[in-house]
């Protein structure tokens, strides 16, 4: 394969080189501003990132710069994103080639920008809310904790603009290591130190597995290019053919599956989550996650070539994976009661709805449905930027709460929404958009995601349908127990009497508040009006209705643009108007005060609540683990949880006891089916290795010998 | 403009068909049973009167009754009742409003600090969660053939269909949602709306600490529920009264108000002959009900219609 490279490599890097020159050009005349914004503001977040380290001797002031620049440059990536997106604006530059056949370049494409346009709102909020936050790490790290968010968000718009496998691999590898030195912020900690460890073992056996499938293809692609517009182009003439793409994007998903968070691939999640600062816990539920979803979608849609190329296959697994992924994420998010792993729990369940959206469009694509599968890729852009919005509110509203209580238990939690009127009201804002309550803009992901169910119908295949049927009745199963399981975080935080003496004194900082407003009110804004938000992903989601036939110029996407167009005029007649709906309950609601109040004004008395006659104590109320206790019934099939009597001391044994203690939760079954016996099997596999491993000089002088004789007996 | 005229037709009408369907159970179980019209005397009475309001409750408590009663009549005016004007009332749409309503009245619940509230809105939040599957696998059943989720589309497609859409994959699909409708109006076999024992009850038991104008409030939305969910099936399943389906005005009301008498008194006859389901076996009548949808499409693809 080496010789393979010098040989072809001038030839292809020209072309190459003109093909990027030639769409510069032209793409520079028609959008000249919005991509070279984009594409320069991973450097602005590195500024963030420098101010953080040469204020370190201030904590306070560099604290208030970093955030404050990270804030401002996220708004401006969401804007210039959108005006790729409106613009279908696009733009390659080659950065630097210190060898022959690496090359590192950015790329903006309307997929990319999709993706940073939840980046650049998430970022903006979470930065805003981190100025007051953050306040508590001033005396621990905190100048090291800002630098290292603004080069975590750095690193994560590079991941978005990568062009080419080298690129795209030190920039994710970077995320994965600055996410690591976040996640460990508070090192002095056990739980952290484990968890840093797990995150960390997962993120590279992701790698590992992205390095295999990546490199594998740029082995197979005739030409062995690296960019990604080479691949996407020669992906018709791969070596090995379908055998080669298969396990290309077998080798894909799983990797990006572990960074995702998808079951059963998920274990990292909820525990690096929970011990990471919250304002880091937010942009990597909202953000970082997002970006193997990225990832995947750059795979399968755009690197494999065109979607209807792919076998049906491939969808139908990554609609399976979804599936399993979101039942199982928000099951277990229910019997949840610390309030960050619970919200770790729902990023596992909202990844799955994307990859539901992915993996329909995957399926209609392979069907030769390009329209409806632009519509599903489209659901899918429009639930990662709405689960960005609401995911990082509802993770800066736990950091809130941990804050002001020093607990993240609900069993401890109770009445917050007293002392903390206006943080509750814009928790409560979260928690109903992530249940998919109308009018907020989860909603208006979960209809679209609906639409590209409904849409699997347009085969006319009755298993095909029935599939579609059985995803959409899973799906509405994930959103009915969301609003259980947000009734539960709100209500047992926020409402009832409190369970315990962790009572916050007052609100919150008001610049958590102020993060917080402005995620609520994109979630709002994003939920009235869906249609033009999904019709503005639309450009994006045309690479999902790419036609399979040769594409020779890579510059040329007028097909796709066509279909984009196309695309964007559906979405906009298949819409939904919640808007509509808002105001009718408004009107009624409104109008039942003014009638009742023309009705005359009747008495209204404080009184206590009656539980039976005796006196009202907090411990009569549910907690968290009471108000799952039906569903964990309704589930034990699936849940399994586990009861155990401690100690028992019986008056009349065995019918009268006079005291009994239990011990119970639900376990993690994955965890101990899955993953205990392979790192057992992996710890025995290394006991004897040690066998070779001997720490003896003289046996390693021996492997040297014996290594070199194979492979002079090898190579001849 | 249509939806204006369901939305009306449903509050007016909604406090008469709970007495219906009170009276008719009443007649089966050989009681006299109230008069017909003594819901609109309760639901009246109940608004004049004062209320107590429990000391540990804030503003969700009190917002909770308008919420409901909002997100209900919003729903109630995405059911085509006369005719299907203005499209856009659609079948997620309406899940998600009455979804709205139940995440209020829950969290009502829970702001009460008693242990029955509490109790109440952890069953039916359980209840719903599983409610939702079994009511999208029906809506499906229906949507997959019509190719949209609209429900003017929705009817107007079926009564193109003609008698086709009378076969054995329309009727597991209206089994579907009879189950669904069941339980979202809270009835036997899986709620009981006449109950005052705390450990029993479900919606009932949300409401305990209510009183007064805002229990009012919440007595009406829950009656506005069960005639949106009941009309839904009416004029899904009998679409040929609709306005658009070339009905003349006068047969689309009768129409309307015969479907609602007869399901009406299809649900007091289930709640007549059947027990409370023990709450644990509640998840297989519902799954049952979902797999009546799936069972439609596949009838649908074998035998036609």
């Amino acid at each position: 394969m080496a010789c393979s490279y010098s040989l072809c490599w001038p030839v292809a890097a020209l072309s190459r080189q003109s093909k990027f020159r030639e769409a510069r050009g032209r793409q520079t005349r028609r959008q000249p501003l919005a991509p070279a914004v984009l594409v320069a503001l991973p450097l602005a977040f590195g500024v963030a990132g420098l101010a953080a380290v040469l204020l370190a001797g201030r904590p306070a002031a560099s604290r208030v710069v970093a955030y404050g620049v990270c804030a401002l440059v996220g708004l401006a990536a969401a804007a210039a994103a959108l005006g790729v997106l409106l613009g279908d604006g696009r733009l390659a530059v080659g950065l630097f080639r210190p060898t022959p056949f690496v090359t590192f370049g950015l790329r903006v494409d309307p997929l990319a920008a999709g993706f940073a346009l939840a980046l650049g709102l998430a970022t903006a909020g979470v930065s805003v809310a981190a100025l007051g936050y953050a306040r508590h790490y001033d005396d621990q790290g905190g100048p090291r904790l800002a630098a290292l968010y603004a080069l975590f968000a750095a690193s994560m718009l590079l991941v978005l603009l990568a062009d080419g496998v080298f690129s795209f691999l030190i920039a994710w590898e970077a995320m994965s290591l600055v996410g690591y030195l976040l996640v460990t912020h508070e090192h002095q900690l056990d739980e952290v130190r484990r968890a840093g460890f797990v995150y960390l073992a997962m993120a590279h056996l992701g790698t590992g597995f992205i390095v295999v499938g990546l490199f594998a293809l740029v082995a197979a692609t005739p030409g062995n290019p690296l960019d990604f517009a080479g691949l996407a182009a020669g992906a018709g003439g791969v070596a090995g053919g379908q055998l080669t793409r298969d396990l290309v994007f077998v080798a894909c998903l799983v990797g990006f599956s572990t960074k995702a968070g998808a079951v059963p691939l998920h274990v990292w999640l909820p525990r690096a989550h929970p011990v990471a600062p919250s304002h880091v816990s937010a942009l990597m539920s909202g953000v970082m996650l997002k970006t193997a979803l990225y990832g995947m979608a750059r795979v399968a849609f755009d690197l494999l070539g065109p979607a209807s190329g792919a076998p049906s296959w491939w969808g139908w697994l990554v609609l399976a994976v979804g599936l399993l992924s979101a039942v199982l994420g928000v099951l277990y998010a229910l019997m949840e009661h610390d309030l960050k792993r619970l919200l770790a729990y729902h990023s596992v369940e909202n990844v799955g709805i994307i990859l539901i959206g992915l993996g329909a469009a995957l399926v209609l694509a392979s069907y030769g449905l390009p329209a409806t599968a632009g519509l599903a890729l489209a659901a899918g852009l429009f639930h990662t930027v709405n689960h960005a919005l609401f995911k990082s509110l509802l993770f800066v509203g736990a950091g809130a709460v941990d804050q002001a209580t020093h607990t993240r238990s609900l069993e401890h939690l109770g009445g917050l929404i007293r002392p903390m009127p206006q943080t509750a009201a814009l928790f409560l804002v979260g928690a109903m958009a992530i249940s998919a309550l109308p009018p907020l803009n989860g909603f208006a992901s979960e209809w679209l995601t609906f639409q590209a169910l409904l849409g699997l119908a347009g085969t006319g295949l009755p298993a095909v349908e029935v599939g579609g049927l059985v995803g959409a009745a899973l799906l509405a199963l994930t959103s009915g127990l969301a609003a259980a399981c947000f009734v539960k975080a709100f209500g047992v935080t926020f409402l009832g009497l409190p369970r315990s003496g962790h009572v916050p004194t007052g609100e919150s900082p008001w610049t958590v508040r102020a993060g917080m407003a402005l995620l609520a009110v994109a979630c709002a804004v994003l939920g009235l009006f869906p249609g033009a938000a999904s019709a503005a992903l639309g450009s994006a989601a045309a690479l999902a209705g790419q036609r399979s036939a040769p594409t020779t110029d890579l510059g040329d996407t007028r097909g796709a643009e066509m279909l984009g167009a196309q695309l964007v005029d559906g979405l906009r007649q298949t819409h939904v108007q919640p808007s509509l709906a808002l105001g009718v309950a408004l009107l009624v609601a409104v109008g039942a005060w003014v009638v009742l109040r023309a009705l005359g004004p009747v008495p209204v008395r404080r009184g206590v609540v009656w539980v039976c006659g005796f006196d009202l104590v907090p411990a009569m109320q549910y907690g968290s683990t009471a108000f799952a206790e039906t569903i964990r019934l309704f589930f034990r099939r699936v849940l399994r949880p586990e009861r155990h009597l401690t100690t028992a001391e019986w008056a009349l044994a065995p019918y009268f006891p006079a005291r009994l203690t239990t011990r119970g939760g639900t376990p993690a079954l994955i965890e101990r089916h899955l993953y205990t016996p392979t790192m057992h099997a992996l710890l025995r596999l290394a006991n004897q290795l040690r066998a070779v491993q001997n720490g003896s000089l003289r046996y390693y002088l021996l492997y040297v010998f014996g290594t070199l004789l194979v492979l002079l007996v090898l190579t001849r | 403009m249509s939806g204006l005229v369901s939305l009306l037709l449903a509050v007016v009408l909604a406090p008469l068909l709970q007495g219906l369907i009170k009276t008719t159970k009443a007649r089966l179980q050989m009681r006299l049973g109230p008069p017909v019209l003594q819901p609109y005397a309760d639901v009246w009475k109940l608004l004049r009167k004062g209320s107590v309001v429990p000391e540990t409750t804030s503003w969700v408590f009190g917002a909770a009754p308008y919420v409901v009663l909002g997100s209900t009549a919003a729903a109630a005016s995405l059911v085509p009742t006369l005719w299907r004007g203005a499209s856009f009332g659609d079948a997620i749409l309406f899940g998600g409003l009455l979804a709205v309503g139940r995440f209020a009245m829950a969290l009502a619940a829970l702001d009460a600090a008693s242990n029955f509230t509490h109790m109440g809105a952890s069953r039916e939040m359980a209840i719903s969660a599983v409610v939702e599957p079994a009511l999208v696998a029906g809506l499906f059943a229906l949507a997959v053939p019509a190719g949209t989720t609209d429900f003017g589309a929705l009817s107007l497609a079926r009564a193109g269909d003609g008698l086709l859409s009378l076969g054995p994959g329309s009727f597991l699909a209206l089994a579907a949602l009879l189950i669904v409708a069941i339980a979202e109006t809270g009835r036997v076999p899986v709620d009981n709306p006449d109950t005052h024992l705390e450990l029993t009850m479900v919606h009932e038991g949300m409401l305990l600490e209510y009183s007064g104008r805002p229990l009012g409030l919440m007595a009406l939305a829950a009656q506005v529920k069960q005639i949106a969910v009941l009309g839904l099936i009416g004029a899904l399943f009998v679409p040929w009264t609709l306005g658009d389906a070339g009905a003349p005005l006068w047969l689309a009301l009768v129409g309307y108000a015969a479907k609602l008498a007869v399901l009406g008194c299809a649900l007091a006859g289930i709640e007549t002959l059947n027990a409370k389901l023990r709450i644990l076996r509640v998840p297989n009548l519902l799954g049952t009900a979902a797999a009546l949808g799936g069972l439609s499409l596949v009838a649908r693809a074998a035998l036609g219609g």
